[in-house]
C-alpha cells in the first residue's frame, strides 16, 4: 500500500503512531484492562515504554524527564486506580507549569457513568491541576486530539494536558491517513508602549532588582535573562524553580530568596526600588507576608501568562508575551553603582559558612562538596523536606534544567521517579537523586525500575530518623510539642537497596564524606549512599510563615 | 464587590464545569448563572453574576485562559455587597 494513501487502523494504533509522530521517543507507564489496547499496540511501536512499579511513579517520572530534557513528558495508565495514581505527579507538573500529556484508558462507552469496574471519572476529578482535558468519543478522533493535546501542553505558559481514551474507541477502527502535526504556538511581540515605560522605571531606579522565576526557563529566556543582567548589572534573586537560571556563582546572584532564602537575597528584595520580576508568580513561600514584601518597590512583571500579572501583587507595568524579545529589548544602562556595591557586600557579609565544629556530618556542607565534585552538568533530583532546601540552598547549578525540585506541590516522593525521567532525558548524565528518610518511603519501590533499566542514578539518603522539616516547625511553632515525626523505626536502607541489585554505604562520620562523594560522582552504575545526621539539624535561615522577609530566624549548624 | 462576567464558550465536553470550577477555586461565588446554547449549537452564551472580595479582573483572565472560552467581557460592577 502507498505510504500516503489512507489505511484502517485502531484508534489505539492511530495515538501510538501520533506519539511517535511528536517525536515522543519514551513514555512511562503502567498497564491494566482499559488500556490494554494501547498496551497492545506499543508492541509494534519504536518509542520506548518504561514500565515503573507505580502510576505515581509514572506521572513523576513523565514531569521529571520534561523539565529535564525541556521536551513533553508522557505518562500512561489504566482507568480507576490507575488513572487516580497519576493525579499527585499532574498535580504537581500543573503547578509548576511542566509540559506533559497524560493517557488514561477509560471504560468503554458504553458503560460510562455505570459506576462500571475500574470506572473513576478521571476527566472530571484532575479539571482543578490540567491546562485541559479531553475524552476521546471516536477513533477517527484520537490522533488530532494527541495532537491538540501537544500543542497545548508546550503553548504559551506549559501544562499537563489529560486525554481519556476509553477502550472502545481504542480498539474501534478508522480510516487514517498521514498527517503532519503542528509545532507550538509563538508568543505574541511585547508591547512597545510596555516596555518603553519599563525601561524608564529602570533608567529612574536607584536600587533595581531581577526577581527571577520559572517561567524564565520554560520561556527558553535564559540567555537573554543573563544578557540582560550582565548588560544592567542589575543584581538578582531567584525562586527555588529558577536557580540555575543564572549560575550559582555569578557575581550578580544574590541567591534564593523568601522563607529559606540567602540573607543578602531577602534584605536586597525589601530595600529595593525597583523589581524586575521574570516569570515569577508571587508564590507566598517566596514574598513571606505580601503586604510587607518589597515595601519600597515598584514592579515591572514579564510572564507569559496574564493571569499571573497583577494575581497577588500589582504591577507597575506588565510586560506580556514574548519573554526573551522583551529582555532583549528593555533599557540596561543603569545608575546604581551604590546599591550594587550594598548587594554584594551584603552577600559576602552573609556567605554560607561551612566550619562549624560538628562531630557526625553536616548536610549542607556535604551538599557543597558533592555539587562542586559532581560538576556543573550534574542534575540533581530531590524529595520535599529539609534536604530539599538544603540542596537549594548549598548546591550550585549552571541551568535551572539540572535543579528538579517540586516547588508548587512539595510532593514527598517526587525525587526519585523525576531522577528516572531525567535519566532518560540525558542519558550519560550524572543524575544525583538527594533524598530524606522520609521521603525514599514514598516511592521507593521505584528502585526496582533502577535496576531494571540499569540506571546510573545516585541516591544520597539523608536520615535524621525524623520527618524533619515537621519536627523543625512543631519545635519552632509549636513548643515543640512534636506530633508524629518520628522514624526511628526505618529499615536499614543499606540492605533494602541491596536487596533491589543496587550498592549501598552507609556514612556516619565526617570523616567518612571526602570518600563517600568521591565513590558518588565516580563509581558506575546506580548506587545508594546512606548518609545519617543529626535528627536536631534544622534549615537555616528561616522566615516563620505569616511573616515578612525581613524577619529571618538563625540557629546553631548541627 | 458584585460583577457580572459575559462569556461565549465552545461547547465542548465538560467546557461549563471547567468554567464553574475556576470560579469556585479561585475564590468567587455564583449569585446568578444563565447559559444558553446558540443557534449554530457549536457554542453557548454564559452570563455569570458573581460576588468576592478579589479584584474581578483577576478572574476575568484566569477564565480568557481557559481553551473552549472564545471571549470574555466584563460588565455591571458594583461595589456594594448584594442581599442573599
Amino acid at each position: 500500500m502507498n505510504a500516503r494513501e489512507p489505511e484502517r487502523a485502531s484508534g489505539a494504533t492511530l495515538l501510538v503512531r501520533a506519539l511517535e509522530a511528536q517525536g515522543v521517543d519514551v513514555i512511562f507507564g503502567y498497564p491494566g484492562g482499559a488500556i490494554l489496547p494501547v498496551y497492545d499496540a506499543l508492541i509494534d511501536a519504536k518509542l520506548r515504554h518504561v514500565l515503573v512499579r507505580h502510576e505515581q511513579a509514572a506521572a513523576l517520572a513523565a514531569n521529571g524527564y520534561a523539565r529535564a530534557s525541556g521536551k513533553v513528558g508522557v505518562c500512561m495508565a489504566t482507568s480507576g486506580p490507575g488513572a487516580t495514581n497519576l493525579v499527585t505527579g499532574i498535580a504537581d507538573g500543573f503547578l509548576d507549569s511542566v509540559p506533559m500529556v497524560i493517557i488514561t484508558g477509560q471504560v468503554p462507552t458504553s458503560l460510562m457513568g455505570t459506576d462500571a469496574f475500574q470506572e473513576v471519572d478521571v476527566f472530571g476529578m484532575t479539571m482543578p491541576i490540567v491546562k485541559h482535558s479531553f475524552q476521546v468519543r471516536h477513533a477517527a478522533d484520537v490522533a488530532d486530539t494527541l495532537d491538540e493535546a501537544f500543542f497545548l501542553a508546550r503553548s504559551g505558559r506549559p501544562g499537563p494536558v489529560l486525554v481519556d481514551l476509553p477502550k472502545d474507541v481504542g480498539q474501534a477502527a478508522t480510516l487514517a491517513g498521514p498527517r503532519t502535526p503542528t509545532g507550538p504556538q509563538m508568543p505574541r511581540a511585547p508591547s512597545p508602549i510596555a516596555i518603553e515605560r519599563a525601561s524608564q522605571l529602570i533608567r529612574a531606579s536607584r536600587r533595581p532588582l531581577l526577581y527571577i522565576g520559572g517561567g524564565v526557563r520554560w520561556a527558553g529566556a535564559i540567555d537573554e535573562l543573563r544578557a540582560f543582567a550582565e548588560r544592567s548589572g542589575m543584581p538578582a534573586v531567584a525562586t527555588l524553580m529558577a536557580l540555575g537560571a543564572l549560575p550559582t556563582d555569578h557575581p550578580l546572584f544574590l541567591g534564593m530568596l523568601g522563607m529559606h532564602g540567602t540573607r543578602a537575597a531577602n534584605m536586597a528584595v525589601q530595600s529595593c526600588d525597583l523589581l524586575v520580576c521574570a516569570g515569577a508568580r508571587f508564590d507566598d513561600r517566596a514574598t513571606g507576608k505580601l503586604s510587607e514584601f518589597a515595601p519600597g518597590a515598584r514592579v515591572v512583571h514579564l510572564d507569559i501568562d496574564p493571569a499571573e500579572v497583577g494575581k497577588l501583587r500589582a504591577a507597575d507595568v506588565r510586560l506580556l508575551g514574548d519573554m526573551r524579545a522583551s529582555l532583549r529589548a528593555l533599557a540596561a544602562p543603569l545608575r546604581a553603582d551604590a546599591w550594587r556595591d550594598q548587594c554584594l557586600a551584603n552577600k559576602e557579609e552573609h556567605a554560607w559558612r561551612y566550619d562549624a565544629p560538628i562531630d557526625g556530618v553536616y548536610a549542607p556542607k556535604f551538599l557543597d562538596r558533592l555539587s562542586r565534585a559532581a560538576g556543573p552538568d550534574a542534575i540533581v533530583t530531590c524529595d520535599v523536606g529539609q534536604h530539599q532546601m538544603w540542596v537549594a540552598q548549598h548546591c550550585h547549578f549552571a541551568r535551572p534544567e539540572r535543579h528538579l525540585s517540586s516547588g508548587g506541590l512539595g510532593t514527598m516522593g517526587f525525587g526519585l521517579p523525576a531522577a528516572i525521567g531525567a535519566s532518560f532525558a540525558k542519558p550519560g548524565a550524572l543524575v544525583i537523586n538527594v533524598t530524606g528518610d522520609g521521603s525514599i518511603m514514598m516511592n521507593l519501590q521505584e528502585l526496582a525500575t533502577v535496576t531494571r533499566y540499569g540506571l546510573p542514578i545516585k541516591i544520597v539518603l539523608f536520615d535524621n530518623q525524623a520527618l524533619g522539616m515537621v519536627r523543625q516547625w512543631q519545635e519552632l511553632f509549636a513548643d515543640k510539642r512534636y506530633s508524629q515525626i518520628d522514624l526511628s523505626d526505618n529499615p536499614d536502607f543499606v540492605r533494602v537497596a541491596e536487596s533491589f541489585g543496587i550498592p549501598a554505604f552507609h556514612v556516619s562520620r565526617g570523616d567518612e564524606v571526602d570518600g563517600a562523594i568521591a565513590r558518588i560522582v565516580s563509581e558506575p552504575g546506580p548506587l545508594l549512599a546512606h548518609v545519617s545526621i543529626d535528627a536536631g539539624a534544622n534549615v537555616w535561615p528561616l522566615v516563620p510563615p505569616g511573616c515578612s522577609n525581613a524577619t529571618m530566624l538563625e540557629g546553631a549548624a548541627r | 464587590m458584585t460583577f457580572s462576567l459575559w462569556l461565549r464558550l465552545r461547547r465542548e465536553e465538560g467546557a461549563l464545569q471547567r468554567l464553574i470550577g475556576v470560579v469556585r477555586r479561585r475564590g468567587y461565588d455564583v449569585l446568578d448563572l444563565e447559559a444558553h446554547t446558540r443557534a449554530d449549537g457549536a457554542s453557548m452564551d454564559v452570563v455569570l453574576t458573581l460576588e468576592s472580595e478579589r479584584p474581578s479582573e483577576v478572574l476575568e483572565r484566569h477564565v480568557a485562559k481557559l481553551i473552549e472560552v472564545e471571549a470574555v467581557v466584563l460588565t455591571k460592577k458594583t461595589q456594594k455587597a448584594s442581599a442573599r
